[in-house]
């Protein structure tokens, strides 16, 4: 599993899209650093709060876990180099948990970086605060993780499948129609923060509480990757 | 393959079809492959490589059913510590090195000493020197050659090889076929697509000859060679006196006939034609004709196949 792990890293890691996808998770630090620079009548809280829900849990984690989860397998669908993986006396599982940690290492955890730290700069140094960001942003990259890997290797246009998630059922319609947020994994993030840290997001509407975010988004990081692992068993391998 | 052969087959192909939409690509396609070397031959089309990819467990066929070495191939990822397939796409990862990519291969295959297994493979394709260098930077034959250390690594007993020798220069091709004769000896059981018959034809035991999706025959070299040198080969001639020309070439035993067509080239059949080769310009000379231009209408492959196809389906009438 280490010797995939590593392949899938690499991958993602190498080229010019993975400066692009650093240059999108520093964006919430140059906020930051702006509001520690600028006066402002928002309180530490609020900004913080703005920025977690608005630009990092609703744009900039779900556009970075698409862009690279969609291209953990969509790399070597394209290049025809799955046979190197498949053709191996290894469980299907064994390809597709390595391809989940890889994209949640190469772009999960920069995000969560960014958010911790943009929220300590924010706070002035509040653990509690920058913590429950990090965890809560781990979390919901682990379900788009799931999520876009399974639409890599499922779904034909992956990226306009994805971006259609983000800005339609997560954007819009995960916020005026009740049930969906219950599959909304934006809202699994919020309730993490708030589930964490009971003072973040007080002003903004959290459906659900942290054992619901929690199951949400284990339950669709299940569904996703058995779903992901019965699909590279089946298919035609290009 | 060799139907009569009593031994249990390495692979078993039992009646397959492989459509896609409307389009049949493996026709109810049945044989089995023993130990050896055993080749694929095959216009482009024919349906080489869905076969390959079948055997290989890279896709399901729609009808029939194919076990490798008495085990069913799709679904049943052990099979694969048995079994070496080299696709037919060159590509490699390429951020990689030679030695990273046999490495990468042998840990996949939980091959017991790995280090020593690579350098083996590397140096049975003749890389050594070059396996620290990224595939990136390749060039198509050493890319090809790395890959084939690749699927050599853990010494499976079974190689799938699809068009292998496609962008190798001949020392290469050479060393490839004496790579593969080894690895036959050890009696294990090799099977190579190809659309050339030249590249197999030194190589093979065996072959099976596919056209439009279903086998079109099967069985030792020489005896598909001869089926193939029955076919007539269709040479057209320019010349400044074509009726004398032809007068003369129709003395030859190795014509079949000769037609002059509106533009006064004959088009000339034989059966033999190295004999018809060394013969024109002798008849020429003869006949005090001035020979203009030769041109092999149907010298391809393909048109080997289509006859062979063409004497099947009149057998099978």
């Amino acid at each position: 599993m280490m010797v995939l792990l590593a392949l899938s890293a690499r991958q993602l890691a190498g080229g010019k899209r993975i400066w692009l996808m650093l240059v999108l998770a520093a964006i919430p630090l140059v906020f930051a650093v702006i509001f520690a620079l600028v006066e402002t009548d928002a309180t530490a809280l609020e900004f913080s709060d703005g920025l977690t829900n608005y630009l990092i849990a609703s744009t900039i984690l779900p556009l970075v876990m698409l862009v690279l989860a969609t291209a953990s397998f969509g790399n070597e669908l394209d290049d025809h180099t799955l046979p190197y993986l498949v053709l191996k006396p290894i469980s299907r599982w064994t390809i597709v948990a390595p391809k989940l940690l890889a994209s949640l290492l190469v772009g999960g955890l920069p995000v969560a970086v960014s958010g911790w730290l943009s929220t300590l700069i924010i706070t002035e140094g509040d653990a509690g605060h920058a913590a429950a960001t990090a965890a809560a942003l781990l979390v919901g990259a682990v379900a788009y993780a799931a999520l876009f890997t399974w639409a890599g290797l499922t779904v034909r246009y992956a990226l306009p499948f994805g971006v259609a998630y983000i800005f339609v059922w997560e954007a819009v319609l995960s916020t005026f129609l009740d049930g969906t947020r219950f599959l909304s994994v934006r809202q699994y993030t919020l309730a993490v923060v708030h589930g964490i840290d009971d003072s973040r997001l007080r002003d903004m509407v959290v459906e659900l509480g942290l054992a619901e975010g929690l199951i949400g988004a284990a339950v669709m990081v299940a569904v996703f990757t058995t779903l992901t692992t019965r699909r590279l068993a089946r298919m035609d391998i290009p | 393959m060799t139907g009569s052969r009593t031994s249990t087959p390495t692979i078993s192909v039992d009646g397959v079809s492989r459509w896609f939409g409307n389009i049949v690509a493996v026709n109810d396609v049945s044989f089995n492959i023993f130990p050896g070397i055993t080749a694929l031959l095959g216009p482009n089309g024919a349906g080489k490589t869905t076969l390959l990819r079948m055997v290989g467990g890279l896709g399901d066929p729609s009808d029939g059913g194919v076990r490798v070495l008495g085990d069913p191939v799709r679904r049943n990822p052990a099979i694969f510590s048995r079994i070496g397939v080299m696709t037919e796409h060159e590509s490699v990862y390429e951020f990689l090195t030679g030695r990273e990519l046999v490495e990468l291969n042998a840990r996949l295959h939980r091959v017991p000493d790995v280090m020593a297994a690579v350098d083996e493979a590397i140096e049975l394709v003749d890389l050594a020197a070059d396996q620290h260098r990224r595939l990136g930077g390749y060039s198509r034959g050493m890319r090809q050659r790395m890959r084939l250390a690749a699927t050599l690594v853990h010494s499976p007993e079974v190689l799938l090889l699809d068009e292998p020798l496609s962008g190798t220069d001949p020392p290469q091709r050479l060393r490839f076929m004496e790579v593969m004769r080894r690895i036959a000896r050890q009696g294990r059981t090799i099977v190579i697509s190809s659309h050339i018959l030249e590249e197999v034809e030194t190589l093979a035991d065996r072959i099976i000859l596919l056209t439009a999706g279903k086998v079109a025959a099967a069985g030792e070299y020489r005896a598909i060679r001869q089926k193939l040198n029955e076919q007539p080969y269709l040479v057209r001639v320019e010349a400044d006196q074509p009726r004398v020309l032809g007068a003369g070439l129709m003395a030859i035993d190795a014509v079949e006939s000769v037609e002059v067509d509106e533009d006064d080239r004959l088009h000339v059949r034989s059966r033999e034609v190295t004999e018809l080769q060394r013969a024109l310009p002798h008849v020429a000379r003869d006949t005090g004709v001035r020979i203009l231009r030769v041109e092999p209408l149907d010298d391809s492959l393909e048109s080997l196949f289509e006859y062979l196809a063409q004497q099947q389906w009149r057998g099978r009438g």
